[in-house]
């Protein structure tokens, strides 16, 4: 409409113009020159008019198609936020945003089927207060994470159990953005709420169906191994050379079982936080001496050294029966994977720490999936081809127990090199 | 001869662990209350005890068999599948003298560890 009006005035005053011009040249000139100039005026007017009304179609044109174009975006704007309102309204998941202040701004019908307050008694008032979750210093970790710039966030959700207005714990998983209002440009927290409490149960029936399956099958395994064991050594009167052969598979097999067993039994004692350190003050150089005997003969039998440094003597706060399970998942693993060369073990005291050192001369581990090594179930193409029986759950069970001590494990490899595998505990 | 008691009620594991100790007096039972009368009644050296058994668990075995004064200092080794973590600390708490795993423990384990504690 403004350029409507400044166009209109603009062409008023070239008119105007025109019309103080032919009266100036009528006044001025005798009649004879006023009427050849006046010709030439008129004619220049008839082209300036023509030109106009060129001009405004063209401008009215233009002025039409912005303002279609500007209901076009009011009509599109309109039909977003319908579809907003659809999803906001009708999402199973609650949908959660929060002022610069931290207080409720939209509260969902899911917020208010998952946590049982309506969004009337939420609205305008602080997330950290009135949502709930178990734990005494767990009510800021939601509303905090939320206001977390998305380059310095650890993980892009959070899991935590929620205590309902009735009191109900519910597990639920929460992703959340940090947003800017679209005209203020303040800060504000959107946070995408799911109630995971059934199927964190159906995982904890699986994992409870595992503990329980491997722990039923361990006591006829144990049984097998035992008459077998029994029957190779002779117990049972002599052995011909073909039953003994079939005898030392059979209890290879069952051993192998019995491993896979116990493993398993371990991950779900594990992932169910069953799993409790028994500390004390251990020996490294104990720790050492056991893996020595225990790793030796394999050693041996595959013409590897295992050089295992004796000048280690430094006690370490720990439970020493996890320690050993986690070094010698990986001794096993190094020994298993390297076919010559050498399987050092050292460690040395460094600050409040101390590193233990695994080195093999084995079959290395590719750049791209030593950032997986550790994850359950995983394992290499470069195992695989040389051992197809493996479960990947070795690593799993010797991380998560190092982790257990506030400790690390950090790998370094070359394929065809070998692998180094550090572990640095906490002294005390 | 030195007198081994072995506690299960797993008849099998019960005959395996018999036949691998050789060289011992080997005395069975199938429950918590057979192994407190048997431990009263013929005093072995060693007990090897299991701990889940119906009517009485093993570690309430323990804690009867400690606090009776003809039975407190026969070594009680636990031998079990419940894992170290489950049920150790209380059973080196009620006295046991070892904790031991059954699927951990090869005959020939078992037999090193009588000897280490009861001699050949």
């Amino acid at each position: 409409m403004r350029q409507r009006i400044e166009h209109f005035t603009l062409e008023m005053l070239t008119w105007a113009s025109l019309i103080g011009i032919t009266l100036f040249v009528v006044f001025l000139f005798p009649w004879y020159v006023a009427e050849n100039i006046l010709r030439y005026l008129l004619m220049i007017a008839s082209v300036l008019a023509i030109l106009w009304y060129l001009k405004s179609r063209r401008l009215f044109a233009e002025s039409d198609i912005k303002t279609k174009e500007i209901l076009d975006k009011q009509r599109q704007i309109s039909r977003q936020q319908k579809t907003f309102d659809i999803i906001f309204n009708n999402a199973a998941d609650g949908i959660l945003i929060l002022d610069e202040s931290q207080k409720i701004e939209s509260f969902s019908p899911g917020m208010e089927v998952i946590t049982g307050y309506k969004k009337e008694e939420m609205l305008g008032r602080s997330a950290q207060q009135v949502l709930k979750f178990k734990g005494d210093n767990e009510n800021s970790l939601l509303t905090d994470a939320m206001f977390l710039p998305k380059n310095i966030r650890k993980k892009p959700y959070i899991k935590n159990t929620l205590l309902t207005k009735e009191g109900r714990e519910i597990d639920i998983e929460a992703s959340y953005s940090l947003i800017q209002d679209a005209v203020t440009q303040k800060p504000k927290g959107l946070a995408i709420i799911r109630d995971v409490t059934y199927e964190n149960e159906l995982m904890r029936r699986d994992k409870e169906f595992i503990a329980i399956t491997s722990h039923q099958l361990n006591t006829p395994l144990s049984i097998i191994r035992g008459y077998v064991s029994l029957l190779r050594e002779g117990k049972a009167g002599k052995i011909s050379d073909v039953g003994q052969k079939y005898l030392d598979e059979t209890y290879d097999s069952v051993k192998k079982m019995i491993s896979l067993t116990n493993n398993l039994l371990s991950i779900s004692r594990i992932e169910q936080e069953k799993i409790k350190l028994e500390k004390e003050d251990v020996n490294i150089k104990e720790l050492f001496t056991r893996i020595e005997q225990a790793f030796g003969p394999a050693a041996k039998t595959k013409k590897i050294a295992l050089d295992i440094d004796p000048k280690v003597d430094r006690l370490v706060y720990c439970d020493g029966e996890k320690i050993f399970q986690a070094l010698s998942n990986i001794v096993d693993n190094s020994i298993k994977y390297t076919k010559e060369g050498s399987v050092k073990l050292s460690a040395r005291v460094s600050g409040g720490s101390i590193e233990i050192k695994i080195t093999d001369t084995g079959v290395g581990i590719p750049e791209e999936s030593i950032g997986m090594i550790g994850d359950k179930f995983y394992r290499t193409q470069e195992a695989i081809n040389i051992d197809n029986k493996g479960t990947g759950l070795g690593m799993f069970i010797s991380k998560t127990i190092i982790e257990k001590h506030n400790g690390k494990l950090s790998i370094s490899s070359k394929l065809g090199k070998g692998s180094e595998f550090l572990i640095i505990l906490p002294v005390k | 001869m030195k007198k081994i008691l072995l506690v299960d009620d797993e008849q099998a594991i019960l005959e395996m662990y018999k036949a691998s100790l050789g060289g011992y007096e080997i005395e069975l039972a199938r429950n918590g209350s057979e192994a407190i009368d048997k431990a009263n009644k013929c005093l072995p050296d060693l007990i090897y005890l299991d701990i889940i058994m119906p009517e009485i668990n093993g570690l309430d075995v323990l804690e009867k068999l400690k606090k009776n004064p003809a039975t407190k200092d026969i070594p009680v080794i636990l031998l079990t599948n419940l894992p170290k973590e489950a049920s150790c600390q209380k059973a080196m708490s009620l006295g046991a003298t070892d904790y031991l795993v059954k699927a951990e423990v090869e005959p020939d384990m078992l037999v090193k560890e009588t000897e280490r504690i009861v001699g050949k």
